[in-house]
């Protein structure tokens, strides 16, 4: 793909959202108009009543159906556990003293982003610009997502090794089943980038999860800040807006990226339909309430056996697994934890030999590893 | 595995995933004193907890082990003398046979770099073979095949696959974060660093031709 200063996205519209009844603005507008309502009297109509799930609801429409503009920090908390256990020679020959060293060190990245969203013609246009480092924008118009990196960029590479392929849409949120598996309640009041927000707080019935402290606009019901936490408590990640505006006061010049000598490196398409399943594993073993949204196996050049992904969600977290035949030099034992994703290796042996298997998501570490362990063959299942 | 070394075990993978209390710690220490088989079992044990900065490639590009900086004695300096002298996984046949794959315009220092601050737990290995993890689920058999140290290219592998996870899931799976936020801010934010060999550029145009 050659270097493009701009380009046109618009002569690519799908009919995607129109088919799934994305249609009139009218819709949005009313939609909007209902959730304004609300705060024109806070405490009496709308906000009070709504149950946590209906926040839920409003927060996941108010994305996709409000115009909004604003920039939003990200920040990604990694722990990793130091345990070192110390020999030292004692004073006496034979003797061995052990010291125990143990430590938990936090990094963090904090990033910037500009988001721009507005539904035009019943069509959904967003732009999201990276404020820090290298200019990165993403496009999206009605289904269609465009990667606007420059040379160089190291995300470049990571994305020219991704397979292609269509986002799912299969994820459709699943809000009414939540309450099955968190506990969502109304925390209180509170304020947020200048704004009046509810504060709701998702507490996981079991461990195998992580919980959530929403903060919600009580004008539009967009997200204004969330942090994802471990069953310590400890925030992984945060999402905040730091200035925000909804509505008319947003400027449809604004989705139009100024990056100059931009590279589109590519342009994914929103699916309705998953792929079939025809990946030959499985797992045994998923916390309930996670179902399979996706499963497909990515056919290598190279390598004819391939990988199989498997992604599962249970309406708020989500979790892949990806196998692949063990590497003719072995791979190593790897656990990492990025924010609230953590990988982590695992080998499955079976009568085909012995597999690679990775679990990725944004699960606890202890549940991460016996899923990985629960993968098998589905040939070897009854 | 006895009951003991399986408790041991436990304790370790909670220490792993932040969970452990010092006290249970040092229970696992007070362990490997009482006991002999477990004390050769552990005695070479050392977890790392390195922090992969996009600063420091080395840490990610090197097999070997890296003590925390607050661990300076001569012991600890024994202990890297050790594992230095012990084979570790060549990663590279294997990285070029994975480089014609799937991480083709990719180049090891890309990809290096753009597994910033993912956190990497190290296992020294326990027995001269060393081809088994020393914190493994307890009910599962030795992994072989699976090494104790992750390779620049199984931190290549992971990366790349909690980008894939990212991707797949940054439409609508993230409620708690913005839709391509995970995606976005997956590789470093700094400039990209020198690719000496040009075999990013060259493999990436070559790919789009």
């Amino acid at each position: 793909m050659k270097p493009r200063a701009n380009f046109v996205l618009a002569a690519r519209r799908r009919a995607g959202f129109g088919a799934l009844g994305w249609g009139p603005a009218s819709i949005v507008f009313a939609l909007a108009a209902t959730a304004l309502a609300a705060h024109a009297q806070p405490g009496v109509v709308g906000v009070e009543r709504r149950t946590p799930t209906e926040w839920l609801q409003a927060m996941d429409g108010a994305f996709r159906t409000l115009d909004y503009d604003g920039v939003f920090s990200y920040y990604a908390a990694s722990h990793s556990a130091q345990v070192g256990i110390l020999e030292e020679q004692g004073p006496r020959r034979g003797q061995v003293t052990r010291a125990l060293r143990a430590g938990s060190r936090t990094t963090a990245k904090l990033a910037t982003f500009r988001i721009v969203h507005m539904v035009i013609d019943g069509i959904e246009r967003e732009r999201i610009v990276h404020l820090n480092g290298p200019r990165r924008e993403i496009l999206r118009t009605g289904d269609e997502v465009a990667y606007l990196l420059t040379p160089g960029d190291a995300l470049l590479d990571l994305e020219g090794a991704t397979p292609g392929g269509a986002y799912g849409r299969v994820f459709a949120r699943r809000f009414e089943n939540i309450a099955e598996h968190y506990d969502v309640f109304v925390q209180g009041r509170d304020r947020v980038a200048g704004r009046a927000a509810t504060h709701l707080q998702v507490i996981p019935r079991d461990e195998d999860r992580l919980g959530y402290r929403l903060w919600l606009d009580d004008a539009s019901g967009l997200l204004l800040r969330s942090e994802l936490r471990d069953p310590s408590r400890t925030n992984l990640e945060i999402f905040q807006f730091t200035s925000l505006l909804v509505g008319d006061e947003v400027d449809p010049a604004n989705l139009v990226s100024t990056t100059q000598g931009a590279l589109i490196r590519q342009l994914a398409v929103i699916a309705d339909d998953a792929a079939p399943d025809d990946s030959a594993w499985h797992a045994g073993w998923v916390p309930a309430g996670f179902e399979l949204t996706s499963a497909n196996t990515q056919r290598l050049a190279d390598d004819p056996r391939g990988l199989s992904m498997l992604t599962f969600s249970d309406g708020l977290a989500a979790f892949s697994v990806f196998v692949e035949a063990m590497p003719e030099t072995g791979a190593g034992h790897v656990v990492s934890r990025s924010g609230a994703t953590v990988a982590l290796t695992h080998m499955a042996a079976s009568a085909r030999g012995n597999h690679l298997v990775t679990v990725v998501g944004e699960v606890p570490v202890a549940t991460a590893r016996r899923i990985a362990a629960s993968v098998d063959h589905k040939s070897s299942s009854p | 595995m006895t009951e003991s070394e399986q408790s041991l075990n436990e304790s370790l993978s909670a220490a792993i995933d932040g969970e452990a209390e010092e006290l249970e710690l040092r229970r696992v220490l007070n362990a490997v004193d009482e006991n002999p088989d477990l004390r050769a079992k552990w005695q070479r044990l050392h977890l790392i907890g390195g922090v992969l900065r996009r600063e420091t490639p080395p840490v990610v590009r090197s097999p070997l082990p890296t003590w925390p900086a607050d661990i300076e004695t001569g012991a600890a300096d024994d202990h890297a003398a050790g594992e230095r002298a012990a084979p570790g996984p060549t990663p590279e046949p294997e990285s070029r046979r994975l480089g014609g794959r799937w991480l083709a315009p990719v180049g090891g220092a890309a990809l290096a770099a753009a597994a910033a601050l993912v956190v990497v737990f190290y296992f020294g290995p326990d027995e001269p073979t060393g081809t088994e993890p020393v914190v493994a689920d307890g009910s599962q058999p030795p992994a072989h095949g699976l090494a104790n140290v992750p390779t620049e290219l199984d931190l290549e592998r992971a990366n790349a696959y909690i980008y894939q996870h990212a991707r797949g899931t940054s439409i609508a799976a993230r409620p708690a974060a913005m839709p391509f936020v995970k995606e976005l801010s997956t590789a470093p934010v700094a400039p990209q660093r020198e690719d000496p060999d040009n075999r990013t550029g060259r493999a990436a145009s070559q790919q789009r031709q």
